[in-house]
């Protein structure tokens, strides 16, 4: 049983390899019932809706082959409704009951010529062929002998053409023809800018295809009436191939499972031919092969260039500690009374969190002159900082407490004096890694003391608006087993900390140790 | 796979076009795909151009429902495809557009804003009053970040474009994308 | 060794006072982080709208980094300025946003602000342009000497920046 040559080397491979093995099965289901003799008319006959097909052809095109099989079979209904169009060539044909399938097929190869009756007896004589093509094609004919079937084909530089009229010389054709001028006349010079290159590029990618090769594979469905052929031509298939950018055209496009079919009124009744078309191209390991190897060598340029720049060390936190990365950008104000104003801002840490550098926990902004009627302030102020969580106190306390950020909002008047203009503060969300924005309304203190949180004093007022984000990541040995463990579920980080082997391992080495001790102490007391 | 390679499909179309398009004009659209060293295309048409869309009434949008479908192939998320939109009105020119594929798996609607290069000269001015425009000879030049310094350009619109992504391979080459989009 | 790859555009500026508006951008980067591939730094072209309100530019960006730590995390610092009639560059704002730490697609604001002159000195720049630039730009990263600027408000640059993480979990980092 023949195969499906392959056609990795002509489809595109992503999306239509999963459509080729489809089809590729249900073809050999009913490739198996074309070789027999079937009674029955196994296809449904729907009509094929026809699009071209666009292939990618990174092998070359001489290796392109296509198998055509076909046959006209008689219509089914004998006696065909006198009142339907005998012209509706789009109607679907009946099947018939008994009809025997006698399939032909021919694989044509890339601009290879296959005569038709009318063409064998043209070329034979050789005072017919003028042009070196037609003498080509007598040679051709002289060594294989005369055409069979109805099937031929009309290679590049026959003439043929199936377009209605010619396509106007378009403005981007002038161009392209006329840029060797064009060169001359640009001069730039830019060490950035590779004029040449660009200027190459964009003519050589220009869309609309100035070298294509065309093919067409005819059938002549006519028929003999009283010893004269009357001939009746009928395109079955255009093949474009466009050199430039190695794209493929086939309209319409490659059929295996249902047959494209044209109605015949001939004098013997209504007749359907019925063809396939598929792609017979033999595939070349070579070119995957070959891109195999270009693969793993980018590949691998690529680790090489990274270890050499990097290398391996990431530094880890202790095993420990949980590592907390805070990005803070204060944003903008608005709504203050006074126009020049900084905010100063800084970090509380409870119990269980230290800093490495605790002078990243706290600093201020530019002085900012407000504008316009909100009094607006763009502060665009960035800064980072390392806060480190003791992951033993998990055990102890469950929950840590978090940490706050107290951000203080002052008014710098004339002659140098400074006032206090809001406060406002927020927990930090330790808790959950990503970003976060806020919008914080500040209050400040009426009475006479400002700066620090005073118990005497209760009378607040609202004041202006905050806006900040803050971008958090976790770093934790902890998590590293857990991410190799395969999926990672959205557990509340301190149950996935509190969890972790480390802990508990380590708890379980303290209590060891503290049993251990009082056993010491108590074999020390009995002696 | 196992080579290292990941896949990127995009398919969609390029909807409409909203230029304040005078009726009895006629507009079309080119694109072209862009991308980076390592990126490989390996199906689907890499440039088009679409059908001249004419306009009946003043301010209409133009309307192309032009479709795009291509597949991809890199070793490397540099270089991620972007899309370069050339748009013509009659037989000048109506801007140019740039726009990233999305990075995330599903449909998204893009905004492609365009623009055109003003003649930074008086007699360029004058030349556009008459219709001949500047054009940039190389539209890709705007996907990458050399050689459009201190070009002066207008704003003359925007087109819509509907991409589907789909990715393959991504992930297990340790890329993360975020939460698939809702 | 974990990869961020920084894919986007620099979108558009709203709320400056001139359109015709250019701008310088560059990224930021600890001392532990290199570039792999794609520019640090750019200018987009000049941009302007008669339909008022946003500057548009969508300019890319598209920045490959590998990193062996978490400090210094990259930070896009911009400038924004305004190109008159006479092709001369007035200065109308510094901006500086941290990108994004978690993976996937963000639109985000930038505020900016140029310095805020005396009296004199703004009085000169209302007929003539110009106005004062940092000499030292260097002053917007640091701390330190804070106090001694003063500034006033100027537009918003938004940006669409999509991240793109790799190996970070190895290192046990977890961001979302």
């Amino acid at each position: 049983m023949k195969t499906v040559g392959s056609a990795e080397s002509l489809v595109p491979n992503f999306i239509v390899v999963i459509d080729d093995l489809i089809s590729k099965n249900v073809f050999r289901q009913s490739e198996a019932k074309l070789e027999e003799k079937p009674a029955k008319m196994e296809f449904s006959l729907e009509k094929l809706t026809k699009y071209t097909g666009y292939y990618r052809c990174p092998d070359d095109i001489k290796n392109f082959k296509v198998r055509i099989k076909y046959v006209q079979v008689p219509a089914g209904d004998p006696d065909p409704d006198p009142e339907k169009d005998e012209d509706d060539d789009d109607e679907a044909p009946k099947p018939p009951d008994e009809v025997k399938f006698e399939w032909q097929s021919k694989v044509i190869g890339w601009q290879q010529k296959h005569f038709s009756k009318s063409e064998s007896d043209f070329y034979s004589d050789p005072l017919n062929c003028v042009s070196d093509l037609e003498k080509s094609f007598h040679e051709q004919l002289k060594e294989q002998g005369e055409g069979t079937g109805e099937v031929y084909t009309y290679v590049q530089g026959e003439g043929y053409s199936d377009e209605e009229f010619a396509s106007k010389m378009t403005r981007l054709q002038y161009l392209v023809e006329n840029t060797d001028e064009a060169k001359d006349l640009l001069q730039v010079e830019d060490d950035d800018f590779d004029f040449t290159k660009h200027l190459q590029s964009s003519i050589r990618n220009n869309i609309i295809p100035t070298h294509v090769e065309k093919m067409y594979i005819i059938a002549d469905l006519g028929e003999s009436i009283e010893d004269i052929w009357i001939k009746d031509e009928r395109l079955l298939h255009t093949l474009k191939y466009e050199a430039n950018t190695q794209v493929l055209s086939v309209y319409p496009d490659f059929t295996t499972v249902e047959p494209y079919f044209i109605k015949l009124t001939h004098s013997d009744g209504i007749k359907y031919f019925l063809y396939f078309l598929e792609n017979y191209s033999e595939a070349s390991d070579e070119y995957n092969r070959q891109e195999r190897e270009v693969l793993q060598k980018v590949t691998e340029y690529a680790r090489d260039v990274k270890k050499r720049v990097i290398g391996n060390k990431f530094p880890l936190p202790p095993k420990n500690k949980l590592y907390v990365y805070l990005f803070l950008e204060i944003l903008s104000a608005r709504n203050f009374e006074y126009p020049d104003v900084y905010v100063r801002y800084y970090i509380d840490l409870p119990d269980g969190w230290c800093c490495e550098r605790p002078e990243t926990l706290q600093g201020r902004t530019r002085t900012c002159h407000a504008v316009n009627d909100e009094n607006l302030l763009h502060f665009g102020h960035c800064s980072e900082t390392v806060l480190q969580y003791n992951l033993q106190n998990l055990s102890e306390t469950g929950v840590p407490k978090t940490p706050y950020i107290y951000f203080e909002v002052f008014s710098q008047g004339s002659w140098g004096r400074y006032r206090t203009e809001g406060l406002a503060y927020r927990n930090l969300p330790v808790s959950q890694p990503g970003r976060h924005s806020y919008n914080l309304s500040c209050f400040r203190f009426t009475q006479g003391k400002s700066a620090a949180i005073d118990k005497m004093v209760v009378d607040t007022v609202g004041t202006g608006e905050l806006k900040v984000r803050m971008n958090v990541v976790h770093q934790s040995q902890a998590f590293l087993k857990e991410f190799s463990e395969g999926e990672r579920t959205d557990r509340f980080i301190y149950e996935k900390l509190n969890s972790s082997s480390l802990i508990k391992s380590v708890d379980e080495v303290l209590h060891a140790f503290r049993r251990a001790r009082r056993n010491m102490l108590e074999v020390r007391k009995d002696l | 796979m196992g080579d290292g390679t990941f896949l990127v499909s995009l398919s969609g179309q390029i909807e409409w076009l909203d230029v304040l398009a005078p009726s009895g004009t006629s507009w079309y659209c080119k694109y072209e795909f862009y991308s980076g060293p390592d990126w490989k295309l390996i199906g689907g048409l890499e440039a088009g151009l679409s059908q001249i869309a004419n306009v009946v009434t003043n301010g209409d949008k133009v309307v192309l429902n032009f479709p795009i479908e291509v597949q991809f192939k890199s070793t490397n998320p540099y270089g991620w495809p972007q899309i370069v939109l050339s748009v013509y009105k009659d037989m000048q020119l109506g801007g140019y557009g740039r726009a990233h594929m999305p990075l995330k798996p599903g449909v998204h609607a893009l905004d492609v804003h365009l623009s055109r290069p003003i003649s930074s000269s008086m007699l360029g001015s004058v030349f556009a009053f008459f219709g001949y425009h500047p054009e940039l000879v190389d539209v890709k030049t705007l996907a990458t970040t050399t050689g459009n310094n201190l070009i002066r350009m207008e704003t003359t619109g925007y087109a819509r474009i509907t991409v589907n992504v789909v990715t393959q391979e991504f992930k297990n080459l340790g890329y993360d994308i975020g939460k698939t989009k809702d | 060794m974990a990869e961020v790859h920084i894919i986007g555009q620099i979108n558009q500026a709203k709320d400056f006072p001139k359109q015709h508006l250019f701008c310088k951008w560059h990224l930021q980067i600890g001392n532990n982080w290199r570039v792999i591939s794609g520019k640090r730094e750019g200018q987009t072209q000049v941009s302007y709208s008669q339909f008022g309100g946003t500057t548009t530019w969508s300019f890319p960006i598209d920045i490959h980094l590998a990193t062996a730590g978490l400090q210094g995390w990259p930070k896009i610092y911009i400038e924004v300025y305004h190109l008159d009639w006479l092709g001369r560059s007035h200065l109308f704002g510094y901006g500086l946003v941290t990108v994004p730490t978690s993976p996937g697609s963000h639109t985000l604001d930038c505020y900016t602000w140029r310095p805020f002159g005396s009296l004199r000195e703004r009085f000169v720049q209302y007929f003539l342009g110009g106005g004062l630039q940092l000499k030292y730009p260097d002053l917007i990263f640091s701390s330190g000497e804070r106090y001694k600027l003063s500034t006033e408000a100027m537009g918003v640059v938004s940006f669409d920046l999509s991240v793109l993480l790799r190996n970070f979990t190895n290192y046990g980092i977890e961001y979302n």
